[in-house]
């Protein structure tokens, strides 16, 4: 028997982000995916960043890395502003740079939903 | 999203991150959006992206040119939140006051910001709207006229003033002087003199010396607006301030900030000082937090009554009654229900 999959997200920044993120798990809710917390270990992690100061860069590491651990085959997608504008820095960072799980897609797909 | 999720789980397993990366100039749609999972609030999108070159930051160049919904698309989304339990909207977008560009962007305006919140201030079942932040040179009197004697758009607006002093805000590309900023503050408080201010602040831009931020700080000082976001200045590659000499060092850029917080507290303080004793409607949220439960009047006083869950997302008449030693104020509480 299958399961129905499960997402969960994360956003940093600013309310247009986190309307940004709830339009998205709207999408993923009306396709079948039970909405878990970041906590509960999903299938599918989407973080939504923010590139307005370092310090935002620095927790989208820190987040990604958790993200990859919770689960040992959960995927994770990175979008947003950082994905948008540093895509290789991203890629790149230690714990990301060895994981093919981990994406990062620029807003394109973000804005197609 | 989903496509390409699924696209994703058939990716075969390699030993490195995957870069989906496309150009911000290939971005020229609109997509809506509001917020969920709060019973109490939503943030709805109006706008995306800015036409500003601003020479810190780095947003026009993650999110595009400056797109906006329709108003009547954006009607049709206050109207599906008022179905909703939901009693209070926040407009929000990256530079709302530009909105009107329609949903490719471009140079010419189709609707105007005025048009968007005269249409929203007609919707059944929204409670209370605020507007998020909005530039101090498209903060038109006509906008604060209509704030003034609305019925739901509330007497709170949040303006971005980022420094005090004309020197820095002709290096960072701003489009104003201090002298309109503060000419905006005396508009709305004319019109509304209980209407909260909030202002955005950057400190420790490149070739701040210390005489600029004692500009911003007496400027913010004199200025009668409530409270401070105080945003400590940090280096963004691709923009125009990256490639300015004189950086801040960063010992001071913290002890900028430090001070400045200590002034928005002040600020605050005031502000809720000068309603103490006043009636006010406050909306309830949801969250216990030691025992307490919290709200905001219209005009944003952050107050706080012993946790009650039948009191959550309702509307009451209040009293400001003191500010607590946790800085939010103590109320007493009328029977009345304001209803949604």
């Amino acid at each position: 028997m299958t399961r129905n999959p499960s997402v969960a997200f994360y956003t940093l920044g600013c309310k247009l982000n986190f309307s940004e993120t709830s339009a998205i798990a709207r999408q993923f809710e009306e396709n079948g995916y039970q909405k878990k917390s970041f906590e509960d270990g999903a299938d599918v992690y989407v973080i939504n960043t923010c590139s307005v100061t370092d310090n935002a860069d620095r927790k989208c590491g820190k987040l990604v890395r958790q993200a990859l651990k919770k689960r040992e085959d959960a995927k994770v997608v990175v979008i947003g502003c950082y994905a948008q504008l540093r895509p290789d820095e991203i890629a790149g960072m230690p714990g990301v740079d060895k994981s093919s799980r981990c994406s990062i897609t620029s807003t394109i797909c973000k804005s197609n939903l | 999203m989903l496509d390409y999720i699924n696209d994703l789980q058939e990716q075969p397993v390699t030993d490195k991150a995957l870069v989906y990366a496309s150009s911000i100039d290939e971005v020229d749609f609109y997509v809506d959006a509001y917020s969920y999972g709060d019973r109490t609030r939503t943030f709805l999108k109006v706008q995306d992206g800015c036409d500003y070159g601003c020479a810190f930051c780095t947003i026009p160049m993650a999110r595009g040119n400056s797109r906006s919904d329709t108003v009547d698309n954006v009607v049709e989304q206050a109207e599906n939140i008022a179905a909703s339990e939901v009693r209070e909207v926040v407009l929000t977008g990256v530079n709302i006051g530009d909105f009107g560009k329609g949903n490719s962007g471009g140079r010419k305006k189709q609707e105007q910001f005025i048009d968007l919140i005269r249409a929203l201030d007609d919707v059944e079942g929204i409670e209370r709207y605020r507007i998020s932040s909005i530039e101090p040179n498209l903060l038109t009197n006509e906008i604060i006229e209509f704030v003034a004697q609305s019925k739901r758009f509330v007497p709170h607006f949040h303006v971005p003033l980022q420094s005090g002093s004309n020197k820095m805000l002709n290096k960072m590309r701003r489009r104003y002087l201090r002298e309109l900023y503060a000419d905006r503050v005396d508009a709305i408080k004319t019109h509304m003199p209980d209407c909260c201010i909030g202002v955005d602040v950057i400190v420790g831009f490149p070739g701040e010396t210390e005489e600029d931020f004692l500009a911003t700080y007496n400027f913010l000082n004199e200025l009668d607006v409530s409270y401070l976001h105080v945003f400590t200045y940090s280096e963004r590659p691709g923009t125009a301030a990256a490639g300015m000499g004189g950086p801040v060092p960063n010992e001071v850029r913290k002890e900028r900030t430090r001070m400045l917080r200590g002034l928005s507290a002040k600020k605050r303080r005031y502000f809720y000082d000068q309603h103490i004793g006043s009636q006010r409607q406050v909306l309830m949220e949801s969250e216990n937090k030691d025992g307490w439960l919290h709200g905001f009047t219209e005009n944003y006083v952050k107050v706080r009554f012993p946790y009650d869950a039948a009191l959550i997302n309702q509307t009451r008449q209040v009293t400001l009654q003191q500010i607590a030693d946790d800085g939010n104020v103590d109320i007493v509480m009328t029977d009345e229900q304001i209803p949604a």
